[in-house]
């Protein structure tokens, strides 16, 4: 009885880590199976792969098209735009990954139905099952299906007088899984009438990029002749996907009528520029901007500076460039003037990382603004070691054993405030000394002030040959550059060994020569 | 005149023969050359050691601590190779029939001290530069130019040293009655100025002084140290202050002798000029003695 | 014949007040080809002169010339032609002979081919064939005298020195030694200028005999020239035998010749001693006395008793 209970137990000890190993490692799952495309379009599927809750070694898994229509399809999987062959789950973590499936339709696919297979191969150091798994997916071609493309206005009428210039907004919208590089066409327009199509930034365009999912705003300005009778026309602006020839088309309603007052915003009579955009701080120091605002209005104008959008707690300041900490809120522009402004931009300490917007703004009493848009990148891992930085003259030294050399180090303050206390840290290593040819500390380092440091490297005479690494770094109190380091590369000097060998021979043939010129007898 | 110079060559050449196949001569110096081997590599080697007092690199540095030792024995090459000059040939009648050829005496003495101070010369020459030229082998340490050119001026300063025992070795040899003599004589003229002159005067010194701080500064301003052949030498090859050997470092030189990298040369040279000329014309001085005893000896035995 | 050495008033004083005179006056010829020896006790001023004549000492006054060369202000010209054989001589022990004796020959102008070849034939000629390549200081006494020899003749010349050049050898030795010098002279034309404290020892091969004693040169001449004069000066002594009268009488007879200074009789006839030119009187006395002479002869001179009596001893 006993015997067989061991038995039992036995087989049901060591049948344990074979049933477990029965489990999936890994698990392919997927969304959607099938879509419907148009020759020359990429159909794009997501897959997510899954780790078995039950393991904890690291798992790899093989990605691979098993079959395709033909080799005119291109067929591939990609993370993060990468493309991809091999997954990899570390060891101890549980994680979800998700792969995208791109599939691209040759243009002379014929309609029909197509199955791409695609296989995934766990392996890894504990995985014993090695079966592949295999997901279909399914592409629809049909030519006449609609495109995934969407275009509209955001005001598709618009009156104006004759030769008054207006422009009108107007989004592509891309539908596609991929980012779809779309053509823009005026299809029609009346004649002598001038329609340009700008991006935002001024240029005139005619493709444009668009991400997958997401759209983009173009500025179509339409410019209609001086001479232009009243009446309403229309103009046809036609996008289409680079590769193909099928339009989608958006009617733009222009009413010409002599009569009605030029609906003027500020913004035709005011500018307002900043050559920088977008700075990179740390939380503590405050982002400056240059900003110029142009006024052409042929009166003073007064106009309140705002900051019409930012993050909660953070603090806008408008200063004079001329040096003066003025904070400025209201600014008289005279006619025709152009006044520069310093916007600086305080973030609150505790900011995290990541880019913030802020949107300042000129506003006249009538509620009418012109703004610019700034962009503040908060980066903590960029602010300590740019306080203090250092330089070392060189970053990689070739000594000979007993042999020194000087490396200037420049130490410099890139803080606004002065730096107390300054000094330089070089870490020993062996075979290799160095000294600091300068005494003690630097008391104080003005902002923007750099000093330079002799440093003197020796390497022993009992050195053994190899590069070594020595590592600075400058500190005042709390603040620390980031660690520089310089290379060390001892070596054997072949000159002297070859002077080393000369000697001995010249000393030799030395004595030779004198031993058999005077040493017979 | 010609027929001189050639006797003089001739006798050269044969002093140099007879030293250098000389047993016992060979033994000497290829113990002082492994001295000079040892001390210099050990030191050369000890990076650290005299680190903060000195400039200089490894080699030279080596060279520093074996200019003591050098110091030491160089005087001792010039007492081997002279002691026995003259008294030896005296000894076997081998001078009663050298000079019935066509010969003067003063051919005679000046090849013997031409010979005697090219084997001499040699023989720093070639232990200082087997030394040096290994340990650049071995070390790796760099060596330019001018580290060259300082190890070339202590062997000349070292070779001037050594000449002034050669010198009075050859007086010896010429005075006294047998080699045995002369070797005695000369022996306790080196122990004198190598290892008791300084501490004598220092001792002296030091008596009268009370034993006051400051005793080798005396010893030094005395200018009684001036009196010792070592204490000159030690000025050029190891720096200003030192009192000979023995009597250790008097503080820190100004310029530690020759292999004090901080300074050029020239500046060397300046420092020590007077050290110098006393170190090149005592030999001289003591030559031309010799030179001079030889010809006014009765040799019509 | 022409004089290769030749001395006028030669001397030579040491001291503070010249007050030793190791050499006086001396006045002597030596022709060439001729072996002169120069024989005097120890001390006599042999090595004195000899040094004097190849220019190691300077002469306190007198002159002197040697090959025709000053003995004051030509010392090299005639130590280029002289090879000298001093007492005592030393040599290099720790070279081989042929290594001695190429030092030797390295300071004359000799080719170094015809050196190498002189030192071979010079070396076997004094009969050390056998040890050219030994070292000097495991030579005998003889082996050495003989290097000294060869060393002499380095620089082929024209006269030899030699001083002592026998002494401390074995007797075979020597008269090997005095072979070489006498085939020497025959063969090369040498002159030999030979010092010794032995008349014995130069009487075979001297042509001539300077005898010198206490710095004076008592004597020169052939060995029968000296005998000459020891017995001009000190009467010759014979042995006379005589037939027909007694001896006694004869001895009566012959003591009233004046030239006769001493008669003596004996078991094997009459000694007497006279004058060198008595004989042809004794023999008329002899005659007249009514004898017959059997037997007159001359008593031939030890030439060391010739050498003791030319010096007083």
């Amino acid at each position: 009885m006993i015997k067989e209970t061991l038995a039992v137990l036995m087989i049901i000890l060591l049948s344990a880590p074979l049933t477990s190993a029965d489990f999936a490692h890994i698990a392919v799952t997927t969304d959607i199976v099938g879509k419907v495309v148009r020759p020359g379009d990429t159909a794009e599927f997501t897959i997510y792969l899954e780790k078995g809750y039950n393991t904890t070694d690291d798992v790899s898994v093989t990605l691979f098209i098993d079959k395709k229509p033909d080799d005119d399809w291109m067929a591939g999987f990609y993370e993060d735009n990468d493309q991809v062959s091999r997954i990899t789950f570390p060891a101890g973590e549980s994680g979800k990954k998700q792969v995208t499936l791109r599939v691209r339709i040759p243009e002379n696919a014929s309609d029909g139905t197509y199955i791409i297979k695609t296989g995934f191969q766990p392996y890894g150091e504990s995985v014993t099952n090695y079966e592949y798994i295999y997901r279909d997916f399914v592409v629809n071609v049909d030519r006449n299906a609609a495109l995934n493309l969407d275009m509209y206005a955001d005001i598709p009428g618009r009156a104006t007088h004759p030769g008054t210039p207006v422009t009108v907004g107007l989004r592509i919208e891309n539908d596609y899984d991929s980012r779809t590089v779309v053509k823009l066409d005026v299809i029609s327009k009346p004649s002598e009438w001038g329609v340009d199509l700008l991006s935002d930034d001024g240029f005139r365009i005619t493709k444009i990029c668009v991400p997958a999912n997401d759209e983009k705003e173009i500025d179509v300005v339409v410019c209609p002749p001086i001479n232009v009778s009243k009446g309403d026309y229309t103009i046809t602006i036609g996008a289409a996907p680079e590769t193909g020839d099928q339009y989608i088309t958006e009617d733009l309603s222009i009413s010409i009528n002599p009569d009605i007052e030029s609906p003027q915003g500020l913004s035709t009579y005011m500018e307002i520029h900043a050559p920088i955009t977008g700075l990179e701080i740390r939380p503590e120091t405050p982002a400056e901007f240059i900003v110029t605002l142009r006024s052409r209005y042929d009166q003073r104008i007064s106009l309140n500076l705002k900051a019409l959008e930012m993050p909660e707690n953070w603090n806008v300041e408008f200063l004079s460039v001329e040096g003066e900490d003025v904070r400025i809120t209201t600014l008289e522009m005279p006619p025709g003037g152009e006044q520069q402004l310093e916007v600086r931009v305080r973030p609150t300490t505790n900011a995290s990382d990541g880019i913030y917007p802020v949107i300042v703004g000129a506003l006249l009493d009538d509620g009418r603004s012109i703004s610019q848009k700034l962009e503040v990148t908060i980066n903590e891992g960029i602010e300590n070691s740019q306080i203090l930085s250092i330089y070392p003259s060189y970053s990689e030294v070739t000594l000979n054993p007993g042999s020194s050399t000087e490396v200037r180090v420049n130490l410099r303050n890139n803080w606004d405030e002065p730096l107390s206390n300054v000094q330089l840290e070089v870490q020993d290593v062996s075979g290799i000394r160095t000294e600091i040819r300068s005494f003690g500390t630097i008391e104080e380092l003005e902002p923007g002030e750099s000093r330079t440091i002799p440093v003197e490297i020796t390497a022993r005479a009992d050195a053994g040959s190899g590069v070594k690494e020595i590592f600075m770094r400058a500190r005042s109190s709390d603040i620390q550059s980031e660690e520089k380091s310089i290379r060390v590369d001892v070596k054997k000097s072949s000159g002297s060994g070859f002077i080393g060998i000369g000697l001995v021979v010249l000393a030799i043939l030395v004595l030779a020569v004198m031993i058999r010129k005077f040493g017979r007898r | 005149m010609e027929n001189n110079i050639k006797n003089v060559i001739i006798i050269t050449q044969k002093e140099f023969a007879d030293h250098i196949w000389s047993p016992r001569f060979l033994g000497f110096a290829i113990t002082f050359t492994l001295i000079v081997f040892v001390f210099g590599y050990q030191r050369g080697a000890e990076v650290d050691y005299l680190e903060h007092l000195l400039g200089t690199d490894g080699m030279l540095r080596g060279f520093l601590g074996i200019a003591k030792i050098v110091g030491t024995f160089a005087p001792l090459i010039g007492i081997v190779l002279g002691f026995d000059t003259i008294v030896r040939e005296v000894k076997s009648s081998s001078l009663n029939v050298l000079l019935t050829h066509p010969m003067f005496r003063d051919n005679i003495i000046t090849g013997k001290i031409i010979g005697s101070a090219i084997c001499l010369f040699l023989i720093l020459l070639i232990s200082i530069t087997i030394s040096t030229g290994t340990m650049l082998t071995i070390s790796g340490v760099s060596a330019d130019g001018e580290d060259i050119l300082r190890i070339g001026i202590f062997i000349i300063i070292t070779f001037f040293y050594a000449l002034i025992f050669l010198g009075i070795g050859v007086i010896t040899s010429i005075l006294v009655k047998n080699s045995s003599n002369s070797l005695v004589y000369n022996i306790a003229i080196w122990l004198f100025f190598t290892i008791l002159f300084s501490q004598i005067i220092l001792s002296c010194v030091y008596t009268l002084t009370g034993g006051m701080e400051g005793s080798i500064e005396v010893a030094v301003g005395s200018g009684v140290l001036n009196l010792s052949p070592g204490h000159h030498y030690a000025q050029v090859a190891m720096g200003a202050n030192n009192v000979g050997w023995g009597g250790g470092l008097g503080g820190d030189p100004r310029i530690a002798g020759i292999f004090d990298t901080h300074f050029t040369i020239t500046q060397w040279l300046t420092e020590f000029w007077m050290n110098l000329v006393v170190l090149i014309v005592t030999p001289i001085i003591l030559l031309i003695a010799a030179f001079i005893a030889f010809l006014r000896k009765d040799i019509t035995r | 014949m022409e004089t290769m050495i030749e001395t006028d008033g030669l001397t030579k004083s040491f001291g503070k007040e010249n007050e030793i005179v190791a050499v006086d006056s001396l006045t002597l010829q030596v022709g060439a080809g001729e072996i002169f020896g120069f024989v005097g006790p120890n001390g006599a001023g042999k090595t004195t002169t000899m040094k004097m004549l190849i220019g190691l000492l300077e002469p306190s006054s007198g002159s002197g010339r040697v090959a025709g060369f000053d003995i004051v202000r030509e010392v090299i010209r005639i130590r280029e032609v002289t090879g000298v054989l001093p007492e005592p001589a030393g040599y290099y022990d720790n070279l081989t002979a042929r290594q001695n004796l190429r030092f030797y020959g390295k300071l004359y102008d000799i080719e170094e081919k015809d050196r190498e070849e002189r030192v071979v034939e010079l070396l076997k000629l004094v009969g050390l064939g056998h040890a050219i390549d030994q070292k000097i200081g495991g030579f005998s006494t003889g082996m050495l005298k003989r290097f000294g020899l060869a060393q002499a003749l380095i620089n082929e010349p024209s006269i030899l020195f030699l001083d002592e050049p026998t002494s401390g050898i074995d007797p075979l030795g020597a008269q090997e030694m005095r072979d070489l010098v006498s085939n020497l002279s025959r063969d090369r034309g040498v002159t030999v200028f030979l010092s010794s404290h032995s008349m014995t020892e130069v009487e075979e091969i001297c042509d001539r005999i300077g005898v010198i004693s206490k710095g004076r040169l008592i004597a020169v001449g052939t060995v029968e020239e000296l005998r000459d004069m020891v017995r001009e000066k000190e009467g010759v002594s014979y042995l006379l035998e005589v037939s027909g009268l007694a001896a006694k009488e004869v001895a009566l007879a012959l003591e009233r010749i004046g030239r006769v200074h001493s008669v003596e009789v004996s078991d094997g006839g009459i000694r007497l001693l006279a004058d060198k030119g008595a004989r042809m009187e004794i023999a008329e006395v002899v005659k007249r006395s009514g004898g017959a002479v059997t037997r007159f002869e001359g008593e031939r001179m030890d030439l060391q008793r010739v050498f003791l009596r030319l010096i007083g001893a």
